[in-house]
């Protein structure tokens, strides 16, 4: 009885098919967004930079600055800074209508004045400092060891990078892979409302088709179960194509225990319908309501996972840690980040086990509520 | 006026379900305004973060790095195993973790790192300890020992002023409280589309509803009255909402609100949330079902949100991306919103933001304009 419930449960979800389609490819589309949105910075090219506007204000001669100033060039060969030289008041006022992004004050010591924090702003401080502690550096060389200042010179001017950030696990490790571990914990997520819908065609006061089928003597458990199962396989192919997309077609590095990463989603997939069945039994309201709480859990989970802000997740481990730790979603990006950076499975194990719990938790709580509950006439 | 109130009966039974939305995306952008903070009064601001080093080279050299952290961090000591330390970076026990392997002082690249994911406080480290290391070993090719390279370096990075931040830049009467008025309005496109498609499409699928249309259509009511009286009801109900969300920015913004600057983000708001509507109104089109409309609302919503400078700064994303971007009405309103946070009151700026409007409107007519066609297209297709 189950299988035969189970194969027309999975033959009515697959002749929805528009449902099917939006199920199966909404994580790809937004999976193609995120890799337009964030491919430059996944594979660690270089940012194009504008020329930035400064005001040049002379308060002492120092010409070596005033050189460095003019010539210094990005990396297409143009000039890093458009300098207008000026005096004080006009690049005050240059900084205030924003013509100029700061002010660059010539001096023995030179000194920066800007309006605002930015990217521009901290690039204009960051070739300030290097050009100040290089000038110490030169300055020392010069006095003491002038035959060695052209090697100076040309070793400080290549700006080496010493080392790099490895992953525990010896895996290679890309921070922006974060925005699509809470893509694949909201995916997964998604299975709220498919819960929530199997509940919604089992219960007589919840549509009439749930009439019909409390009518029918097959067991409640039979029928719920052999729904949530047909729910289970479309949600897993739907993660499996999104697994295959993110790794073959936009050749994204989730580590070397891919089998493990999926196993992750498909836990996830079984706390959402879990959960889905839960918010389906729990609530008495319309099922309008029922669907409204489940995109709300949803978002607001996938939220506070760093779907939006890569920073929030970090930020409730400050203020409320216990929340990261029940949350499926901080949980669901948490294990995949834990399978890519640590070599030992215990982080991974703790968070499996705490859906695990959260599952169980739920079906019983649904199960308590469900069961030996009949109707005397429909 | 019977459509008009159709529509408010049709809030009243769903108004639960409407508030659920409502509330839950209006706690996200008040989060999102207070936790995306960065301090604005001084620049740069390096931070002590906790640190371990791992010293496996034990030589001068490693020994002066160890001691330039032991002056600028709070170091501290940990089991050196890789388990050990993945507890101690997951329970925020340490923020940085430096493996000086055996080798360094011979090939100073094989240093290693392992970070807490997503702080620039400790990236900011990773640039500290290049710049100190650069200099260091400029001085050490040089000729000069290992102490005096290492007094030298610490005299040479200390000789950098940091920037000043120019105060009185505002002309604002009011002072403005910039970071969370910035950050609130920076964020609302995302949250109007969500909000707007998740509730107002909701209600509109009602009337979309194949025998509530049919009904309708058999009506003496002429498509034309129809069709304003919705929108109409749309309109209304939307500015409803936009309310809500301008008294929460007062709240959360406080008087910096009640300035030039906040009058012209108010108004950048409100036209964006007119894209939103029209938005809605063309989806309310193409979705037949609650799970659909809500896919619909997350696909627009972030995927606009991402590639529109929303999310991620607009710098960070490449030309093609930028170029693409164009065609939609978020980034509009994000050149818009940084143009009114350094709004100095010239002619040009206001032209410029004016502009900018015009074109957000335009993309709201579209999206009715298109919406009214699939309307027309439909119902040809059916009778």
């Amino acid at each position: 009885m189950f299988l035969r419930l189970f194969l027309y449960r999975l033959k009515s979800i697959f002749l929805q098919k528009d449902l099917t389609f939006w199920t199966l490819a909404f994580p790809l589309i937004l999976g193609t967004f995120f890799y337009l949105g964030f491919g430059r910075l996944l594979n660690g090219t270089e940012l194009e930079l504008n020329t930035i506007p400064a005001a040049v204000v002379t308060v002492h001669e120092n010409t070596a600055f005033e050189t460095v100033l003019k010539e210094v060039e990005k990396s297409d060969g143009k000039a890093l800074f458009d300098l207008t030289f000026t005096d004080e008041d006009t690049a005050i006022a240059m900084l205030k209508e924003n013509k100029a992004t700061g002010i660059f004050y010539v001096d023995a010591t030179p000194h920066l004045t800007v309006a605002e924090n930015g990217m521009e702003q901290t690039l204009m401080q960051s070739f300030l400092s290097q050009y100040c502690t290089q000038s110490s550096v030169f300055e020392k060389i010069a006095a003491e060891h002038p035959e060695k200042l052209a090697d100076s010179i040309d070793f400080l001017s290549k700006r080496h990078s010493y080392g790099s950030e490895i992953s525990l696990a010896d895996a290679s490790y890309d921070p922006y892979m974060q925005y699509f571990y809470a893509l694949i914990a909201m995916c997964c997520l998604m299975s709220v409302s498919s819960g929530v819908e199997c509940i919604g065609t089992a219960l007589a006061n919840l549509s009439s088709l749930g009439m019909r089928r409390e009518c029918a003597p097959t067991r409640k458990s039979v029928m719920i179960l052999s729904d949530l199962a047909a729910a289970f396989v479309l949600q897993s192919v739907g993660v499996f194509l999104l697994f295959f997309y993110l790794t073959v077609i936009l050749k994204l590095d989730f580590g070397n225990r891919l089998g493990l990463s999926f196993a992750t989603a498909l836990m996830g997939t079984l706390f959402s319908l879990a959960a889905g069945v839960f918010i389906g039994i729990a609530f008495k309201c319309s099922m309008h309501i029922k669907m409204g709480i489940a995109l709300v859990f949803m978002m607001v989970n996938s939220f506070f996972a760093g779907l939006m802000a890569a920073t929030m997740k970090d930020w409730i481990e400050h203020i409320c840690p216990l929340f990261n730790r029940i949350n499926p979603a901080a949980l669901i990006s948490d294990s995949l980040y834990a399978l890519n950076m640590y070599p030992s499975l215990t982080r991974f194990a703790r968070n499996m086990g705490i859906l695990a719990v959260m599952t169980l938790v739920l079906c019983f709580i649904s199960g308590l509520i469900l069961r030996r509950s009949d109707y005397a006439s429909l | 006026m019977q459509v008009f109130k159709a529509f408010y009966k049709s809030l009243r039974r769903q108004i639960t379900s409407v508030l659920l939305y409502v509330i839950a995306f209006a706690a996200i952008s008040v989060i999102m305004a207070n936790t995306m903070s960065e301090n604005t009064d001084t620049l740069f601001t390096a931070k002590r973060l906790t640190v371990a080093v791992f010293d496996h080279d034990n030589t001068d050299e490693s020994r002066v790095l160890y001691n330039y952290l032991d002056r600028t961090q709070n170091l501290t000591s940990i089991k050196d195993d890789n388990e050990a330390i993945a507890d101690e970076l997951f329970f925020r026990n340490v923020d940085y973790v430096l493996i000086i392997p055996d080798g360094f002082s011979e090939n100073p690249d094989s240093l290693k790192n392992v970070k807490q994911q997503n702080s620039s406080y400790a990236y900011f480290l990773d640039n500290s300890i290049n710049t100190f290391l650069n200099v260091f070993f400029n001085f050490r090719n040089t000729g000069y020992s290992c102490d005096e390279a290492a007094r030298l370096t610490d005299d040479c990075i200390g000789s950098v002023e940091e920037a000043t931040l120019l105060s009185d830049t505002r002309q604002d009467d009011v002072q403005i409280t910039v970071q969370n008025i910035e950050r609130y309005f920076h964020y609302l496109p995302y949250i109007f589309i969500a909000t707007v498609i998740t509730s107002l499409g909701g209600l509109l699928l009602i009337f979309r509803e194949k025998n509530v249309n049919y009904r309708i259509r058999c009506s003496a009511v002429s498509a034309v009255h129809y069709n304003t009286a919705l929108a109409l009801a749309c309109l209304t109900y939307s500015i409803l909402l936009w309310l809500v969300f301008m008294v929460l920015a007062l709240t959360v913004c406080g008087k910096g609100l009640l300035s030039v600057r906040g009058l012209m983000l108010v108004i950048n708001s409100f036209v964006f949330l007119l894209v939103s509507v029209g938005i809605t109104y063309l989806i309310s089109f193409l979705a037949y079902n609650p799970n659909i409309l809500n896919m619909w609302s997350n696909v627009i919503g972030l995927c606009m949100s991402f590639l529109c400078g929303v999310f991620i700064p607009m710098e960070f994303l490449g030309k093609n991306v930028i170029k693409a971007a164009h065609f939609l009405p978020a980034y509009w309103y994000i050149r818009t919103d940084e143009l009114c946070t350094q709004y100095t009151g010239t002619s040009g700026e206001l032209k410029t933001y004016t502009m900018y409007l015009g074109i957000q409107l335009l993309f709201a007519f579209a999206a009715f304009s298109a919406a009214l066609v699939i309307s027309r297209y439909k119902k040809d297709s059916v009778l």
